[in-house]
């Protein structure tokens, strides 16, 4: 009965043991998963995202020279204005929009902390952009991995030429 | 690995302990309530990485031999304050359920459990974020959530042993599986932990305590506890020629004292 007794502690305490420690395994990075397609099946070429108003060296959010028919980013909100605009170049053209959104704070885990969980309100966007089209406007820290492979929160369709 | 080695060295401190037995010459049973103190909330800072304190008591009665009706308070302090956020949680709780051990007691002298219970829990707290940080490409922010005053009602399935290492103390361990009936909502954010409940971020929080309890023998008795009949166990009259049965007056190990009924004293044997 003792040696039962004293095996189950050990058994106890063992798995307690083995906790995680601390360790952050979800994702915090709240992330607007976007695509983008050019019209009529035209290829993007070069294409270049950076947010409106960064400039500087480093603030470049995606500098992809591929050729390509759909493009995938994941864009960062903007955490203290209620809108975030974005400037992308493409196959040589330039264009900006962008999004109208609400924020709020939320409790990931005791390890992971606290992340912005976003509701897009409202899109905007200059000439080189045909269109917008939002599937999803609840953005939030598992938009990441929801839309790993396919599907979006936002399709942004280029108005692109032939080259 | 630094974890396991003071999971070793808890044991080591534990394991001479249980060498000491009861003294096989003590024919008398004794019964009475238990109050206790969950060791393990001091220990669980040593065993994981937590910022938790906390305090349990726990009370238990003997009821019809194998039936403990218990009750367990406690208190519980969070105070998380790392470089993302500052997050503090406290407040009692309290449960009330019962124990029913499982195992045959092998002699009078044999007080050892095993045992399954239920519980239901109850908490009222408080909790606060003091600062949450959160930086990405736009820049960082700042925030803070004011306190709440939060509820919540739980149950627990429970899963235990109790052994009487020297004469009426007790150490024991229980592993527990719970289960969130209801909390009230704090319209900013989920408190990530409940007193007496844990982690609300898991589905079903699992849990153990280690148990260290005084047992105060107000009742003297010659009368073994009727082991349970599970699943209808037979009648057939040879349990009555059960020599290892302590109640079976042709059991040897009962004839050393001419009392074999129920008997009470004013505690002069102690």
């Amino acid at each position: 009965m003792r040696i039962q007794f004293l095996g189950f502690i050990s058994a106890v305490l063992l798995l307690a043991s083995c906790n995680n420690g601390g360790h952050c395994y979800e994702s915090v990075d709240t992330l607007m998963v976007t695509t983008f397609i050019g019209n009529n099946s035209n290829k993007i070429g070069p294409m270049v995202v950076r947010g409106f108003g960064r400039s500087a060296l480093g603030d470049t959010l995606l500098n992809n020279l591929d050729s390509a028919l759909i493009k995938r980013i994941g864009l960062p909100l903007s955490l203290t204005a209620d809108s975030t605009g974005y400037v992308v170049s493409a196959n040589g053209r330039t264009s900006i929009f962008w999004v109208r959104h609400t924020m709020n704070i939320q409790l990931i885990s005791q390890a992971c902390g606290f992340a912005p969980y976003y509701q897009v309100n409202a899109t905007r966007h200059t000439s080189l952009i045909d269109s917008m089209r939002v599937y999803n406007p609840v953005i939030d820290p598992k938009s990441i991995e929801t839309y790993s492979t396919s599907g979006q929160n936002i399709t942004i369709y280029l108005h692109l030429t032939a080259n | 690995m630094d974890k396991i080695l003071r999971y070793i060295f808890i044991l080591l401190l534990i394991s001479p302990i249980a060498g000491f037995g009861q003294k096989k010459d003590d024919v008398w049973r004794y019964e009475g309530p238990r109050f206790g103190i969950d060791v393990s909330r001091f220990l669980m800072p040593y065993i994981q990485q937590t910022t938790r304190s906390a305090i349990e008591i726990q009370a238990d009665y003997p009821y019809k031999g194998n039936w403990f009706p218990t009750v367990e308070a406690g208190y519980l302090d969070v105070n998380d304050d790392n470089d993302k956020f500052h997050y503090t949680n406290k407040g009692p709780y309290a449960r009330i359920g019962v124990d029913l051990n499982i195992v045959k007691f092998e002699s009078l002298a044999d007080n050892d459990l095993v045992f399954v219970g239920v519980r239901y829990g109850f908490s009222r707290f408080s909790h606060e974020t003091l600062m949450a940080n959160y930086t990405n490409y736009w820049g960082a922010i700042t925030t803070t959530f004011p306190k709440d005053n939060l509820n919540a009602h739980w149950g627990e399935l429970v899963f235990g042993m109790k052994g009487e290492l020297v004469r009426n103390f007790f150490f024991g361990w229980s592993a527990r599986a719970k289960f969130l009936f209801a909390m009230t909502k704090d319209p900013h954010m989920t408190p990530y932990v409940v007193p007496g409940l844990g982690y609300t971020n898991l589905g079903v929080p699992f849990d153990f305590s280690l148990t260290v309890s005084y047992r105060i023998p107000l009742i003297r008795t010659k009368t073994m506890p009727k082991a349970l009949k599970m699943g209808g166990s037979k009648q057939d009259g040879s349990e009555k020629d059960d020599p290892d049965d302590p109640n079976n007056l042709n059991n040897p190990n009962n004839r050393n004292s001419n009392n074999y009924g129920t008997g009470r004293t004013g505690g002069n044997q102690f």
